[in-house]
């Protein structure tokens, strides 16, 4: 192999030095002292102008250091502008770091916004390159996001946390509906149909305190749906009305069902009023169907569910089959007016298919849909469906009858 | 195997890599008709408009399989016309290098160095692909068999990652939507995406077995396209149709969507090492055939100065357009380029192929027929 001569060398050595100067990223290194950490923000609008709020994070605040800096764990910094990209430029001229999103876990855009048109501000959260796809979008119910964007009443250590953790340990409820920028985008380029977004809302709770006396304290919850038709808000669903929409949808995971406890007269079940029983689904599969019925379409919902029966208010009898095939009946009735009440009022309130039905009738008949794509909410509106539900209890925990009915078979 | 050889497997997977970076990129076919969910049809029938627009460079590089296409155009089409050719064909693989320079450029600067100017990061690109013209086109090819080796795995896993985000259904009904014209037209215009046949017809010559052109064509044009599509419908599927198709980098969008609880997330960093690593090989071997190609048209025989000239005009033309063009964005302008490469993988060959003809009596001396004998 050819040796290199000294001045070669020494090239190379200096090609060397120089490389390791540029490629120690220093160019557009960002210190972390200089950086606003972002977990949460939110948009609203007031006027023209569009108002962020930013909860970004306060290293003096931070666990180890908030007791003795006394300070808070997250700050709140709100900027105002035209576009959102000049309330965040006019937002660094008041506060002292560059604000930074890719830790941002929640988007909540006041309800103002929502009702005046969401697609106007879509654009930034496709373009930009700082907020990650997976970051949660909810609307304030009934309020603008900088009002409800302070309350922590849970353990978690900033407001933006308990709102994330809130969301992220109640998807299995079905009570809501915790849909990320990709996910939203996904339906919201659709031409057909309408969107169901998660909401937040500032709500009282009675809690106890020391002198044992009620007290009232402010909670976020983020219970229901806010319904998007035609990139505006129409409508809110409300948490009994989400559970049915993701019914349909197939997104109902492992929620409680709280269902009619049938009465224990050993042939048929009637039902004692404000008795209720609870459900805890662990698998669900939800199939839509759509078929053409004398020129007309007609839905089919089948929902195949089975889980556990986690508790009884009133005693039954588990060991007569009978009464178990009752209690399924009665789960299956309580689904099917979930799913009942969340189509009529999308239907006949909102006029708007969330549910992709139109996307099923599109693939189901592809030759009928070029026909009738144009006059889809017509026929949404219209639309016949049956909901057929197979529920079946697989576990009933650590025992079979209560004590009241165990004494009530041997008497 | 001989050191001075490429064995057909490295020529396959460096085609098939090569294909499958422009699916990592901007990806146009998801632009082209029929844009809907029908485009992976379109993946799968363009590997015969590949085939066919490859024939007549495949027809020559057969015919002389002891040179490289440099040197049986020079022979085809005698000494001056055949310089005229060779120079143009240096021409557009030098355009060919400013436009994949400018295009990783791109996404250096769209996924790690947002700060970075164009000049440094091109700068950097073109010193490594100076490293890797210095080492010669075999080295390449046999240090591709580990790189490319090593990214396809990247791409699989990321692949895998992402499926929980795939939603299938997003691609029903099939080919009901779509009218035959619309997939041909569709088919035919991702062909002209995939233009490397140039690999085989200036790699060829250093193949072990240079019988097994042919499959070495058909065999890289099944893997590559099967990849393509398996690639375009993770990307509509979990993406969205519509959203795939604005997006400019919708294999990065889709890494981007990877995340299992907070133990694994933001592992779109692979996807970029993956995509550079590739890319890189592909700046390098371009600039050697534009090299390769004015050194036989100008008869230049100092290598370093050619050499030279060339990375100045990559630097110079490549920090021009890097400061005033963003790629992906002109779909239309875009489209209307692909017929540039056309011209120079099937038209002039196709003319190159019928002065052949002519003159086939004459030249029977250079073609592998008479060489066996």
């Amino acid at each position: 192999m050819k040796t290199l001569n000294k001045s070669k060398k020494r090239l190379l050595v200096f090609i060397i030095i120089i490389s390791n100067i540029f490629l120690t990223s220093c160019k557009s290194a960002k210190e972390i002292d200089t950086l606003g950490i972002v977990v949460a923000v939110g948009f609203d609008l007031d006027g023209e102008d569009v108002i962020i709020t930013n909860e970004v994070i306060n290293p003096m605040g931070s666990s180890t250091s908030q007791q003795s800096s006394g300070q808070e764990s997250t700050k709140f910094v709100i900027g105002q502008g035209k576009t959102i990209e000049e309330a965040i430029l006019n937002t660094s001229l008041t506060f002292d770091r560059e604000l930074y999103y890719p830790h941002a876990h929640t988007i909540i855009v006041g309800e103002d916004l929502v009702k005046d048109g969401f697609d106007g501000y879509i654009d930034m959260l496709s373009r930009d390159k700082q907020l990650r796809e997976t970051t949660f979008l909810m609307v304030a119910k009934g309020a603008k996001a900088y009002e409800i964007m302070g309350i922590n009443s849970g353990l978690s250590n900033s407001p933006g946390r308990y709102l994330h953790d809130i969301t992220q340990e109640n998807m299995e409820t079905g009570k809501q509906r915790p849909l990320d920028i990709n996910r939203f985008l996904k339906y919201f380029y659709r031409k057909s149909g309408g969107v169901v977004l998660g909401v937040v809302e500032k709500r009282d709770k009675k809690t106890a305190n020391k002198d044992g006396k009620a007290d009232t304290i402010e909670v976020l919850s983020v219970e229901g749906g806010v319904v998007l038709k035609e990139k505006k808000l129409v409508g809110y669903f409300t948490g009994e009305e989400m559970m049915g929409f993701n019914f349909i949808v197939g997104e109902f995971q492992r929620g409680p069902i709280v269902f009619q406890t049938p009465e224990d007269d050993k042939d048929k079940g009637n039902f004692k009023k404000n008795h209720y029983s609870t459900f805890k689904v662990f698998k669900n599969k939800t199939t839509l169907d759509m078929e053409l019925k004398k020129d007309k379409l007609h839905l089919f919902i089948d929902l195949k569910l089975r889980g556990a029966l986690k508790a009884t208010q009133e005693g039954v009898d588990l060991n007569n089959p009978n009464i178990v095939k009752e209690m399924e009946k009665s789960i299956e009735k309580e689904i099917k007016r979930k799913i009942a009440t969340t189509l009529e009022k999308a239907q006949n309130e909102f006029n708007v298919d969330t549910f992709s039905i139109a996307e099923l009738t599109h693939r189901k008949y592809p030759e009928l849909w070029k026909e009738i794509e144009d006059q889809w909410p017509e026929i949404f509106k219209d639309l016949d469906y049956t909901i057929r539900v197979d529920a079946s209890i697989n576990d009933v925990g650590f025992i079979n009858t209560t004590k009241k009915t165990r004494e009530s078979i041997y008497e | 195997m001989n050191n001075n050889t490429i064995s057909s497997r490295q020529m396959v997977i460096m085609l098939v890599m090569f294909r499958v970076t422009m699916s990592l990129s901007y990806f146009l076919s998801m632009d082209f008709p029929p844009s809907n969910q029908d485009n992976w049809i379109t993946i799968l029938f363009s590997s015969i408009y590949i085939i066919l627009f490859s024939l007549p460079l495949l027809f020559l590089t057969n015919k002389f399989s002891g040179f490289d296409m440099i040197e049986y155009f020079s022979i085809i089409l005698g000494k001056w016309v055949g310089k005229i050719v060779i120079i143009l064909y240096g021409i557009y693989f030098l355009t060919y290098t400013i436009y994949l320079v400018v295009l990783q450029n791109q996404l250096v600067a769209v996924s790690v160095l947002p700060r970075t100017i164009n000049l440094i990061t091109i700068s950097f690109i073109l010193v490594l692909a100076l490293y890797m013209l210095s080492k010669g086109i075999i080295l390449l090819f046999w240090s591709a068999e580990l790189i490319a080796s090593a990214a396809f795995g990247g791409i699989i896993i990321l692949i895998l990652l992402g499926l929980k985000n795939v939603d299938i259904m997003e691609l029903f009904p099939i080919l009901r939507d779509s009218s035959f014209k619309d997939l041909n037209k569709g088919s035919f215009l991702t062909s002209l995406i995939f233009v490397d046949i140039f690999l085989l017809t200036i790699g060829g010559k250093f193949l072990e077995d240079k019988k097994k052109i042919n499959k070495i064509l058909l065999k890289s044009v099944v893997y590559s396209q099967f990849t393509v599509t398996i690639i375009l419908i993770v990307i509509q599927t979990s993406v969205g149709l519509q959203q795939a198709s604005h997006a400019i980098y919708p294999f990065l969008l889709y890494t981007r969507l990877i995340k299992y609880s907070s133990i694994l997330e933001r592992i779109d960093l692979l996807y970029v090492i993956t995509w550079l690593s590739l890319h890189g090989g592909k700046v390098g071997l371009y600039l050697l055939f534009s090299l390769k190609c004015f050194k036989e048209g100008l008869n230049i025989k100092k290598n370093k100065l050619i050499t030279l000239c060339l990375m100045i005009i990559v630097l110079i033309v490549s920090n021009l357009l890097a400061n005033r063009v963003v790629l992906g964005i002109n779909i239309v302008l875009l489209t209307d380029m692909l017929y540039i490469p056309f011209i120079f993988t099937t038209i002039l060959p196709c003319f190159i192929s019928i002065v052949y003809f002519f003159r086939r009596k004459t030249l029977k001396k250079y073609t592998i027929e008479e060489r066996q004998l």
